[in-house]
């Protein structure tokens, strides 16, 4: 519990580090809509998967409040899209952009991996 | 209970009405300023019935969410495209305040009416003012996101 928990907290803190880190000034902007834009589209996948219980996150912040596990969706998942976003070539070769597309889910895989082993998801 | 949902179905369809309102020239605005109003609704909506102040007890995603996903996601952040589409930056500093006030003072009677008569929201330990002063200072961060999001870098 206790270490589901500081998971949490460093998701907010590595998040906001690797926001500021990673995102270079002059690309603020696009950062911060690919964010916005992610945000907004990840709730209408995960309302109907947590809704017919294909999902649940028992350790979440504002319990009280909701069910949906918002450290990742509202904030982690969003600022790892944006940093990916400002950083992606479109004028690489196919290959070279599938093997971004593919390395980018393979992060998603190994945290749901990850997430087997506690109670965030 | 009947009638919440209707209000409910109401608040869609209006809200999308809206959205034909907006010129074609405005959309980028109005996306941005509809994405980064959801992201402030979102959270404070999150916090205030975490703490126990507010309750939905008529709501979308009932069994998952005791927030009201209508009103946060859909029907405020609309307000806030037209809200900073229309917005009469150049007109004087009293027309823009009325303008402030004008929105602010809409959304928050219409609140009040609605948290008297139906049971899509009820105030705990809220007050009307609250949700003026609020909705108010929500709108004035939107438009600063936008002035700055629209600024020459």
């Amino acid at each position: 519990m206790l270490r589901d928990q500081l998971i949490l907290a460093t998701m907010w803190v590595f998040g906001i580090i690797g926001f500021i880190l990673f995102i270079p000034r002059s690309d603020r902007r696009k950062g911060l809509l690919s964010l916005l834009v992610f945000q907004a589209f990840i709730w209408t996948c995960d309302m109907p998967a947590f809704s017919y219980g294909w999902l649940s996150a028992p350790v979440r912040i504002f319990p009280k409040a909701s069910d949906l596990t918002i450290t990742i969706n509202y904030f982690f998942y969003p600022v790892l899209f944006s940093i990916y976003y400002v950083h992606k070539r479109t004028k690489n070769s196919l290959w070279a952009r599938f093997l971004y597309y593919f390395v980018g889910s393979r992060v998603s895989l190994y945290m749901i991996l990850f997430w087997k082993d506690t109670l965030i998801y | 209970m009947r009638i919440d949902w209707w209000i409910l179905a109401g608040v869609y369809v209006v809200s999308t009405g809206l959205l034909f309102f907006i010129p074609k020239n405005k959309v980028r605005l109005a996306i941005v300023a509809f994405l980064f109003k959801q992201i402030i609704t979102f959270l404070i909506g999150l916090v205030v019935v975490e703490l126990g102040m507010i309750t939905y007890p008529v709501r979308l995603f009932a069994s998952i969410n005791r927030t009201s996903f209508t009103y946060e996601h859909y029907a405020f952040p609309v307000a806030c495209a037209i809200f900073n589409v229309w917005y009469p930056y150049k007109r004087g500093t009293f027309v823009q305040l009325g303008y402030y006030i004008g929105f602010s003072s809409v959304l928050t009677i219409a609140e009040v009416i609605i948290e008297k008569y139906t049971d899509l929201i009820k105030y705990i330990h809220w007050e009307w003012y609250l949700s003026w002063i609020t909705i108010c200072l929500s709108f004035f961060l939107s438009r600063l996101f936008c002035v700055w999001f629209f600024s020459k870098a």
